[in-house]
């Protein structure tokens, strides 16, 4: 296996590590009911709710740092030949 | 009278921005746009298809009567996009190098196996027609209550039919793709631009309407809600049946197949969050807001309706199309799929002498048979529709590490996919069927059991037997396309 190779493996396992991270607190029951609380309100909303929109907007910014790091290796862009008979 | 001709003008809208897309001629141009389809298209086409009209009101009222509970879809959406992400490469590859058109042919090929196509195809046609149904109901409700009654639901369900049946059946994804693009954009900026409108105009701001919920009925504000006592594991369970089922869908699926690039793919999955999360949190904070007031109460599917028209008739009429909207991009890319997959997953392979002309003719007269036969169960069984979608969800995730085994463990075989796929389907509905009481009491949903029963017997039966040599070829492709 290439260096390139191992080195997309590592980055791909990172932020589906990263990302499951803020699902796993958004869902690990004793987590999830540590932040289901009314207070501390922001604007209004309950902090349970901040809690859940919160944790998807940071897994929103890993999806787009994913995304930068891939486009900028050239794993993204790649040719693929049509295979004319199957 | 200005709710209906806004209806009216959103419908002609979507054929006039299709006039150019109608004649397609292909079946490949049919299923996937020939692989044509950019940034726009996808990010919208996802969102559009994946909100349901039923979320302004089955859902909405979920949140009326249960309140943050039913922010459940903001998390749930994270995993889906998380499916999205890891299942493009491969799916994009293969997609493009054999020129796949559907999930199920996508199954077929990589299990190399024509009952796992036909197998997959047909649960994901059965699995669909609830959502059809709902969805006709919604565009015949939106109808009635917009016009006060003036429009019957069956005659609002029968002019949405004549649309969404013309522009799919002739001009496919290309048709799908173009109108999910308008209704995407009307969900994000008009749709939400009208909540925000009416949190303020009839609740006094989101602050306000906080206090109001906080002073009332602060239960509301946190997990499970007013008068329900479920365990927390109930939580756990419908974020991760949602969340990987959420993209089994064919009708979500698919578009996969649509895309221009791979680059395309991910890009929409930058966009389709950060729109998703604000626009459903929205949604949910408005439907939360209405709580306290008797009628929402009472009425919780009705309350968003009733809460725009009492903010006058043009946030009636702009709340009506966006629930139309909704349903569109829906039924839309359900018909899409289910044609496609009646013709390319079951009957080109029941005879492969069918020729590409005849699969498409298939193709678009299946979209005219299940628009009318999902318009005669619409009216029949209306009220049964949102307990047999929601039952669908459990079928769905079965479906995930068929597709996610596949596509990433070299030893995942057919003989693991089919009977683990079936035996995963009968745990499933059978415990959902049957309701018994460790569900109530450990909280997590039938769909969770179908999920493990289905991963554990690929897991085994991956383990029994050899890896099968045509993977080698495929996992060949995908180095080959990244350069390795």
């Amino acid at each position: 296996m290439s260096a390139k190779s191992i080195h997309s493996r590592r980055r791909t396992a990172l932020f589906i590590t990263l990302i499951l991270a803020t699902t796993f607190l958004t869902t690990f029951p004793p987590i999830f009911l540590w932040a289901n609380t009314i207070e501390p309100r922001v604007l209004g909303l309950p902090f349970a709710m901040i809690w859940h929109i919160g944790l998807a907007l940071v897994g929103a910014v890993f999806f787009a740092l994913w995304y930068l790091l891939e486009s900028r290796s050239g794993a993204i862009d790649m040719n693929v030949d049509i295979e004319e008979a199957r | 009278m200005i709710p209906v001709l806004a209806l009216l003008a959103f419908l002609g809208l979507i054929l006039f921005i299709n006039r150019r897309q109608l004649g397609v001629s292909t079946m490949a141009d049919y299923a996937t746009a020939n692989h044509s389809i950019g940034v726009l298209g996808i990010t919208f086409g996802f969102l559009a298809t994946w909100y349901v009209g039923a979320g302004y009101t089955v859902f909405s009222g979920f949140a009326v009567s249960f309140g943050m509970i039913g922010m459940y879809v903001v998390p749930y959406g994270i995993i889906t996009l998380l499916v999205m992400y890891l299942v493009a490469e491969k799916t994009f590859i293969w997609g493009k190098k054999y020129q796949l058109r559907t999930q199920s042919e996508l199954l077929g090929l990589r299990y190399r196996s024509d009952f796992i196509r036909v197998l997959t195809g047909f649960a994901g046609v059965a699995l669909s027609v609830p959502w059809l149904l709902m969805e006709w109901y919604t565009i015949g409700y939106v109808f009635n209550y917009a016009t006060d009654g003036f429009i019957s639901p069956l005659l609002g369900m029968i002019i949405g039919i004549f649309v969404v049946v013309f522009y799919v059946a002739m001009g496919g994804m290309r048709s799908v793709v173009t109108a999910n693009i308008v209704q995407g954009l009307y969900m994000m900026i008009v749709g939400s631009a009208v909540l925000i409108y009416v949190l303020y105009s009839e609740l006094g701001g989101l602050t306000a309407a906080m206090d109001r919920l906080f002073h009332e009925s602060p239960e509301a504000m946190i997990f499970p809600g007013p008068g329900w006592d479920v365990s927390p594991n109930y939580w756990t369970a419908i974020i991760i049946t949602s969340g990987l089922g959420g993209f089994m869908w064919p009708w979500v699926y698919n578009k996969l197949f649509a895309a221009d690039s791979l680059r395309t793919i991910k890009q929409s999955v930058l966009f389709a969050p950060v729109l998703g999360i604000l626009s459903f949190a929205l949604l949910i904070i408005l439907s939360m807001a209405l709580h306290p007031l008797p009628f929402a109460q009472e009425n919780p599917e009705e309350a968003l309706f009733w809460a725009h028209s009492q903010a006058g008739v043009w946030p009636l009429a702009l709340f009506a199309v966006l629930v139309m909207a909704a349903s569109l991009g829906t039924v839309s890319g359900i018909l899409n799929a289910m044609s496609t997959a009646i013709s390319g997953d079951i009957a080109q392979v029941i005879n492969r002498k069918i020729s590409e002309k005849t699969a498409l003719l298939i193709a678009r007269w299946s979209v005219v048979a299940m628009s009318v036969g999902a318009l005669v169960g619409a009216y029949l069984k209306e009220g049964q529709l949102v307990f047999l979608a929601l039952m669908t969800y459990q079928g769905m995730i079965v479906l995930a590490p068929v597709v996610l085994l596949g596509l990433y463990w070299q030893r995942a075989n057919k003989f693991g996919a089919v009977i683990g796929f079936l035996t995963g389907m009968a745990v499933s509905f059978g415990l959902t069927l049957s309701e018994p009481q460790f569900l109530v009491t450990y909280g997590w949903t039938p769909g969770v059991y179908g999920f493990l029963t289905t991963l554990m017997i690929m897991i085994v039966a991956g383990y029994l037997r050899p890896v099968e040599s045509h993977v080698e070829k495929l996992w060949g492709d995908i180095a080959h396309a990244r350069g390795q």
